[in-house]
């Protein structure tokens, strides 16, 4: 008898190990990949100039293409020249003293080095120019910046993450659509 | 330094801006670098196109820059330019492997070492001085300048109180004894032109139009002659690439092709008897060419009375007809009188303003009379000359050819050289400065009367280099003798002398004015001197063989033109001498030997390549690598001398394909002549389900009457795609990562007359794709538009498709591929750099299918048909590959593919390739 | 059955004991020296296989067209060998021959060894290894799976499955000798028989449950040995290549899967036989019959060589009629003839009794037709893939010396593993001995 539901045990603790492992790996790929660690973004490292999304995006509202101006029309969103920020900061907020930091940079013609957040890898290519057209908004891949004082990746940008908005919009489910 | 493309792209956000956010990786920068101030129209990730003009041999074709982030990713043919029509060969798609060569000089040399900028002008102006003080000579030895710097020399040298014509031009390839035949023809100021296109009948002494020239122009021009049912004959010692796309090739005994021209010429004349063409002195030409009967020139050129016969009806009846050359294989110390004899041969067929027109000679502040090496040589060498500036010419690296030069040029107290890279002449220069390379700077170049492109600087030189232009201002204006010198900078003076629109097309080009010429009496008057060959009498005729990877004479060093195998011989990496099969059972050799060549001026070690594409008797050595054994007397690369050849004992395989060059039945490249059409495709039941094409189905139909198999395609591809570059080594072991192959096969046409054909060879594209099927990861697959995938981040390497495609055009990364000088920065931001143990192949170019996908989505049209262009197909000069949708029926591709002429490789196994081939067409003997 | 200790040194049976679990208790410096030898060869494959993950593949002979070479035969190789084990044992448990109880076991030990060998190849073979699992079908968020249309993947599932059960198989088989070992076998060993015996105590009910549960398996695993092979056949006999596109190739890979295998087991039962002196319970009647199948499967081989080159020519393909004519005559043509000899020519001794009952002759033989069963893989794979149907890619494959020490690792590690197992478990089954001598004294095997 002892022997038998030994049996028995083991068994059941092998059907449990074979459950258990399938819902472990199906549950791993359901769970969002952990955010990375936030990365600093926005702060000019010459000089340190800071740089404040909640201000220029959030506060006053400014829309993202207005800085990332060729988000629309190229692959890449880019970032503002230096002359693009003084556009507005000859006459705003003159007087505070990283704007006048900046000044004397742009004045110099030395270039802000801004720090990468967002990335993919070397293998796709994502254009924004498409993304922007079919109307996603920055926010849904970016997330609300507009919010960040300094500007963390929350998810990071796995092909999961492609294709469910792929399938969603029902977009382009082609490999060589972002793989060439 | 070893960074991959996204280093290229991390350098590139210096001066490029920013915006890098599409694709990174750990190995990206982590800081975005935007511009202060950015360029008004600049986009970051859209590519910017540039007009200007190739540089890498005189013809100067005009080229479009394509340009990502500041920096020039791809040379392409500007379409709007006469010579290129869009179109470019594969040394100037290998271009940017110079540019961006790790061995460009960076800093201005001396003899004792690298100084400033500041001393170096010094040292220049220094050195001119002197000379003039001492009253001697300031000369300019320059590779060919067609244009402003041309020019500024001449006004540089005024400016200085010397002679204009005290410029040199330095050009190894050069053929004077077209020139002279034109003198001695035409009269001096005659400037003979041909119209290839414009003939029915071709008829080239040894000239390699495919080879050497304005090989883009020429090749186009031989395709639409041969597309237009014309004839084309190739008479010379070596079946080379022009031979091969020739309808026959015939060869006489080395050495009497002059013999057979007049020979030719006597009998056209009496056949034209009384319509023969107006202002013509046929009594005197009679006269003159009298001793060449046909019998005795059959029986010295051993061609055949019959043959001679036909050529000499042929070249009557099909008019207008045109007789090219000779060519460096053909031209021999009396070269100058064979061309003659030719020009009087098109003379005498009434040829003159038809197919041989006359234009004025290009006009210039460039041209006018110059100095001859010969008298350099003689001035220098009595110690005339006080200051040398070289620029871009090497004669120190030419070995003997140009010893006597070298040897002078030890004797000027002061030698200057502009050059991009250390060569042997900037070695021996007492001051190197460091040029500009052609695509960082500003110029122009007037190839013929009417056609002048500009030379733009497409991006912002990468290293501390100056113009050479602007440095002799400098040092004229630092010796104040700078009146009649431009002011400002010489690139705007270049820029102000064209207009918005020319810069958009890349140059001024207009319709060339005819001139006027005809026969001069002195015609074929002088002594007609039989050519004799220096060398042992032993030995054997060396014929030098002109090839597309060598257009300055120098063995390439270019890593992909020497990676990339000569289109005839498929060998790789290195030079070879060609044998014919009984002359190499006669010296006991046999393929891969390694012979030892001795001529007049030294000896050197080739292997040996057996092929019945060479006439008995000769040998036939590529020319950069004959060099070691040409003395310079004239003409210096030309059929010259005898060689001795004995094996060496040693053996090497060369890196060539294996199979030999034998279809062993397999019709791969297949031919059709009038009486035999192709047969029918076979209707295969196929268990898959049809495979369905939506929108697009693309396809690649290429004519192989059309190709020539110069091999720009397979330079386009490499550099269009990333392909990795794997050295002689990997080569040998069959490890090319080519993804476009030129496939050559040679056969016995009959009568000894070896007949080739090639087989442009990438991924066939399948509808039934054999590799799709096996590949466990989903790697390779079939896409809605027709093209065969294959995804580099999901390919595990079982090399199971490689296995399974019977076309073998799958490529395998044994090791981290290399991509050669590119690897810095010169690699194509829009395609994937493929990582070890990854399979890779042909895709179409998806990269630029997508590309023009999108731009035709965001202006809400269709995609036009030609708008989107394979690399391959864009850059053939003899446009034999057309790419586009083959569901669209009004495309050119599908009407190509509906031609009688049309098949696909391998029919048999049901694979539906999406590459369409077109047999070549051969033609009788008899000609028509 | 199970007896006390005390009573074990009067009985008979004790004997017997004694004698089966030799190779587990007895171990001599021969053993030592072949364990030894073996983990050498393991380690420089081991180092060899270290240079293809750090260099690349390039290290090996391998180039284009021939992407396949030593290692993939190795693989289909030891696949091969661990055909015969399972399956010779079922099929003499159907057959109920009094033979299965001495040989049986180790003959399933083999299969289970030669196909952990086996599955090591693909791995190395794809350079990249660790990427190994993009073919094994996981749920994940990218929504790829392996692509079902490819032989490969059906490799996978096929030799999975073939693992398992084998292994479950011998396992069954094993339940009454572990529960013995739990109580003959002292030291570390015994918690291990403990646990893995599941408490069986040898009561009539587990002994029904075993004999009703046993053959269900030794039922699957007959059908099962034939579909792995069949299927590893159609890696081949799938693609369009000429020389491996060919209906015969499922049953031609059977054949000399049985073929090779029949070579090791004699092999390997030899070895056990002299070095353990089971000369009692493996006996000639043994060797004899696997000589007698060797010869049989040596004769199919035969018939199915000539098949081949008959239907190439038949056809009238050009493509196949140059290969095969090629595959005889050219750079590989001495490989071929080697094969023809070990395979076909040499085997024929088997005809004669007395070489069939001389274990001398019997291991040349074995010997030899293993070296040739390496080989006919090695040829039917590379000689397709290096002259098909592009002349101007033909091109000879050498393999280099380290792949060569990859091969001879996977012999090592097959060899090392077999050492091992024989120690730690009983290489005949003692409890059908047992039964068979009971049988032979007209006694209930379990009373």
């Amino acid at each position: 008898m002892r022997a038998r539901s030994r049996t028995k045990v083991m068994l059941a603790l092998a059907a449990a190990a074979i459950v258990g492992g399938l819902a472990v790996a199906r549950g791993r790929s359901e769970a969002q990949t952990p955010s990375p660690a936030p990365t600093s973004a926005g702060v000019g490292t010459v000089g340190d100039v800071p740089f404040d999304h909640t201000i220029h995006a959030g506060k006053y509202g400014i829309p993202c293409l207005d800085c990332h101006a060729f988000a629309d029309k190229s692959p890449v969103a880019g970032l503002p020249s230096g002359r693009k920020c003084m556009g507005c900061h000859k006459f705003v907020a003159k007087e505070k003293p990283a704007v006048q930091t900046l000044a004397a940079h742009v004045e110099a013609g030395e270039p802000l080095r801004w720090q990468r957040v967002f990335s993919v890898p070397d293998f796709v290519y994502f254009s924004h120019r498409m993304h922007v057209r079919a109307n996603v908004a920055c926010a849904e891949c970016h997330g609300d910046v507009a919010a960040m004082k300094t500007v963390v990746q929350q998810r990071a940008f796995t092909m999961g993450r492609c294709m469910g908005c792929h399938k969603e919009r029902n977009a382009t489910h082609d490999c060589l659509g972002c793989h060439k | 330094m070893k960074t991959g493309r996204r280093g290229f792209l991390g350098a590139a956000v210096g001066t490029m801006g920013a915006g890098l956010v599409a694709g990174c990786s750990k190995r990206l920068p982590r800081y975005l670098i935007p511009h202060v101030i950015p360029p008004d129209d600049a986009v970051p990730g859209i590519a910017r196109h540039y007009r200007t003009i190739c540089r890498e041999c005189p013809a100067s074709c005009g080229v479009t820059a394509r340009v990502r982030e500041g920096r020039v990713v791809k040379l392409e043919g500007n379409p709007d330019h006469p010579l290129s029509q869009g179109a470019l060969c594969p040394r100037g798609q290998a271009t940017i492997e110079g540019l961006y060569s790790p061995d460009r000089l960076g800093t201005p040399l001396t003899t004792t070492g690298k100084i400033g900028w500041d001393a170096a002008e010094g040292a220049l102006a220094a050195g001119i001085k002197r000379a003039l003080d001492a009253q001697k000579l300031v000369v300019v030895l320059t590779r060919p300048e067609l244009g402003s710097v041309g020019a500024l020399f001449r006004t540089w040298l005024t400016a200085l109180g010397q002679q204009p014509s005290q410029v040199v031009t330095f050009d190894a390839m050069d053929r004077p004894w077209l020139r002279e035949g034109a003198r001695l023809a035409f009269g001096a100021n005659a400037n003979p032109v041909p119209d290839i296109a414009a003939a029915k009948l071709l008829l080239s002494i040894g000239d390699d139009l495919v080879e050497e020239g304005a090989v883009v122009e020429q090749a186009r021009a031989l395709a639409d002659l041969r597309a237009a049912g014309g004839r084309f004959v190739y008479i010379g010692p070596r079946l080379s690439l022009t031979a091969a796309a020739a309808d026959e090739w015939l060869s006489v005994e080395p050495g009497t092709e002059l013999l057979l021209v007049l020979g030719l010429a006597r009998r056209v004349l009496e056949l034209v008897g009384p319509d023969a063409p107006e202002g013509l002195a046929v009594a005197t030409l009679r006269a003159r060419l009298a001793p060449y009967d046909a019998t005795t020139v059959a029986a010295r050129t051993k061609i055949g009375a019959a043959t001679l016969e036909r050529l000499a009806r042929d070249f009557l009846r099909t008019r207008p007809s045109l007789c090219l050359g000779p060519g460096r294989a053909v031209a021999g110390n009396n070269a100058p009188a064979l061309a003659e004899a030719i020009y009087v041969l098109n003379a005498v067929a009434g040829n003159l303003q038809r197919t041989l027109r006359f234009l004025p000679r290009p006009q210039g502040a460039w041209a006018g009379p110059s100095m001859e090496l010969a008298e350099l040589t003689r001035r220098a060498a009595a110690g005339e000359v006080g200051a040398l500036i070289v620029h871009h010419a090497n004669p120190h690296g030419y070995g003997p050819l140009f010893a006597k030069l070298a040897a002078a040029l030890e004797k000027v107290p002061f030698v200057a050289a502009f050059n991009n890279q250390l060569d042997e002449t900037g070695r021996h220069a007492h001051l190197l400065l460091p040029d500009h390379h052609f695509l960082e700077t500003w110029s122009d170049a007037t190839v013929r009367d009417g056609v002048t492109g500009i030379q733009q600087a497409a991006m912002i030189p990468l290293l501390d280099t100056r113009a050479a232009a602007d440095e002799l201002l400098v040092a004229a204006r630092s010796l104040g003798k700078a009146t009649g010198l431009p002011d400002g900078a010489f690139g705007d003076s270049v820029r102000a002398s064209f207009d918005v629109k020319e810069v958009e097309r890349g140059g001024k080009f207009s319709e060339a004015t005819a001139a006027s010429g005809t026969l001069a009496d002195g015609a074929l008057a002088g002594a007609v001197a039989a050519l004799d060959l220096a060398g042992p009498a032993d030995g054997l005729p060396l014929v030098v063989a002109s090839t597309l990877r060598q257009l300055d004479g120098l063995p390439p060093t270019s890593a992909l033109l020497q990676e990339m195998p000569d289109p005839l011989t498929s060998i790789s990496w290195g030079g070879w001498v060609e044998l014919h099969p009984t002359t190499a059972s006669a010296l006991g050799v046999v393929e891969g030997d390694v012979i030892s060549l001795e001529g007049t001026a030294g000896r050197t070690e080739l292997p040996a390549h057996v092929t019945i594409g060479l006439r008995e008797g000769v040998v036939a050595v590529p020319v950069g690598y004959a060099i070691p054994l040409l003395d310079g007397s004239p003409p210096a690369l030309g059929f010259m001398t005898r060689v001795r050849a004995h094996r060496t004992g040693a053996k090497v395989a060369p890196p060539h394909v294996p199979g030999g060059q034998s279809q062993h039945g397999a019709e791969l490249s297949r031919e059709v002549t009038p009486s035999r059409r192709l047969p029918m495709a076979p209707k295969l039941p196929s268990m898959n389900p049809p495979v369905e094409h939506p929108l697009h189905r693309w396809g690649l139909a290429i004519d192989l009457d059309r190709c020539n198999g110069c091999g720009a395609c397979v330079a386009a591809c490499y550099v269009e795609n990333n392909i990795p570059i794997v050295g002689p080594e990997e080569v040998a072991k069959g490890r090319d990562m080519s993804w476009l192959t030129i496939q050559s096969f040679i056969k016995d046409g009959g009568d000894g007359a070896a007949e080739v054909s090639f087989l442009p060879l990438g991924c066939q594209q399948c509808e039934n794709a054999p590799c799709e099927t096996v590949c466990p990861t989903f790697a390779t697959y079939h896409t809605k538009e027709g093209l065969n995938a294959q995804v580099y981040s999901r390919c595990v390497g079982t090399r199971y498709c490689e296995n399974n495609c019977p076309y073998h055009v799958r490529r395998f990364n044994f090791f981290d591929p290399k991509h050669g000088p590119r690897d810095s920065l010169g690699l194509n931001p829009d395609v994937t750099v493929r990582g070890r143990g990854v399979t890779e192949k042909c895709t179409f170019c998806v990269q630029r299918i997508r590309g023009g996908e999108e731009k035709a989505k965001v202006e809400g049209r269709p995609v036009r048909d030609g708008e989107i262009v394979s690399a391959c197909a864009q850059t053939c000069p003899a446009h034999a590959i057309v790419f586009g949708d083959l569901k669209d029926p009004t495309s050119q591709v599908s009407r190509m593919a509906k031609d009688q002429r049309a098949y696909r490789l391998l029919e048999e196994l049901n694979t539906k390739p999406g590459v369409v081939y077109l047999a070549r067409q051969r033609e009788k003997k008899e000609g028509t | 059955m199970i007896d006390t200790p005390a009573a074990a040194a009067a009985n008979p049976i004790s004997q017997i004991e004694r004698d089966t679990l030799a190779t587990m208790t007895r171990t001599s410096w021969r053993y030592w020296l072949g364990l030894g030898a073996a983990a050498s060869l393991v380690a420089l494959g081991g180092w060899a296989w270290s240079t293809m993950l750090r260099q690349g593949l390039g290290v090996t002979g391998l180039n284009s067209p021939v992407m396949w070479g030593s290692l993939i035969t190795t693989f289909v190789f030891f696949i091969g060998v661990s055909h015969s084990g399972t399956l010779v044992s079922a099929i003499l448990f159907f057959t109920r021959s009094p033979l299965r109880a001495a040989v049986g076991r180790s003959a399933e030990k083999m299969t289970l060894v030669a196909i952990l060998t086996a599955g090591l190849y693909p791995v190395i073979h794809i350079g990249r290894s660790w990427l190994f699992f993009f073919v094994l079908p996981y749920p994940n968020q990218r929504g790829i799976w392996p692509n079902f249309r490819s032989p490969l993947t059906w490799d996978v599932f096929a030799i999975c499955s073939y693992v398992t059960v084998s292994a479950l198989f011998v396992y069954m088989g094993m339940l009454p000798d572990l529960a013995l070992l739990a109580r003959r076998i002292g030291g570390w060993r015994r918690p291990l028989y403990r646990l893995l015996s599941l408490g069986f105590s040898g009561t009539d009910g587990e002994w029904c449950l075993l004999e009703r549960a046993y053959p269900i398996f030794a039922g699957i695993v007959i059908p099962l040995a034939i579909s792995v092979h069949s299927v590893v056949s159609w890696d081949f006999a799938m693609t369009i290549m000429p020389g491996w596109h060919s209906a015969i190739f499922a049953p031609y890979f059977v054949a000399g899967a049985i073929f090779s295998g029949i070579a090791m087991a004699i092999l390997l039962l030899s070895a056990l036989r002299r070095g353990y002196r089971l000369g009692r319970y493996i006996k000639e009647a043994h060797f004899d019959l696997l000589a007698k199948l060797m010869l049989a499967m040596s004769l199919v081989m035969t018939f199915v060589y000539a098949t081949e080159f008959f239907m190439a020519f038949y056809r009238g393909d050009s493509t196949e009629a140059e290969l095969f004519r090629w595959r005889a005559t050219g750079a590989y043509a001495p490989i071929f003839w080697l094969v023809v000899l070990c395979n076909s020519v040499v085997p024929l001794v088997c005809f004669w009794k007395r070489a069939r009952h001389s274990l001398r002759v019997l291991v040349v033989v074995s010997v030899v037709v293993t070296i040739g069963m390496w080989f006919e893989r090695f040829l039917f794979i590379v000689t397709t893939l290096a002259h098909n149907f592009d002349p101007f890619a033909w091109r000879i494959y050498k393999p280099t010396l380290r792949e060569l020490a990859v091969c001879l690792g996977g012999f090592g590690w097959f060899v090392m593993l077999f050492l091992l197992l024989i120690k730690i478990f009983p290489s005949m089954s003692v409890a059908e001995i047992m039964e068979g001598e009971h049988a032979s004294h007209g006694e209930a095997p379990h009373a």
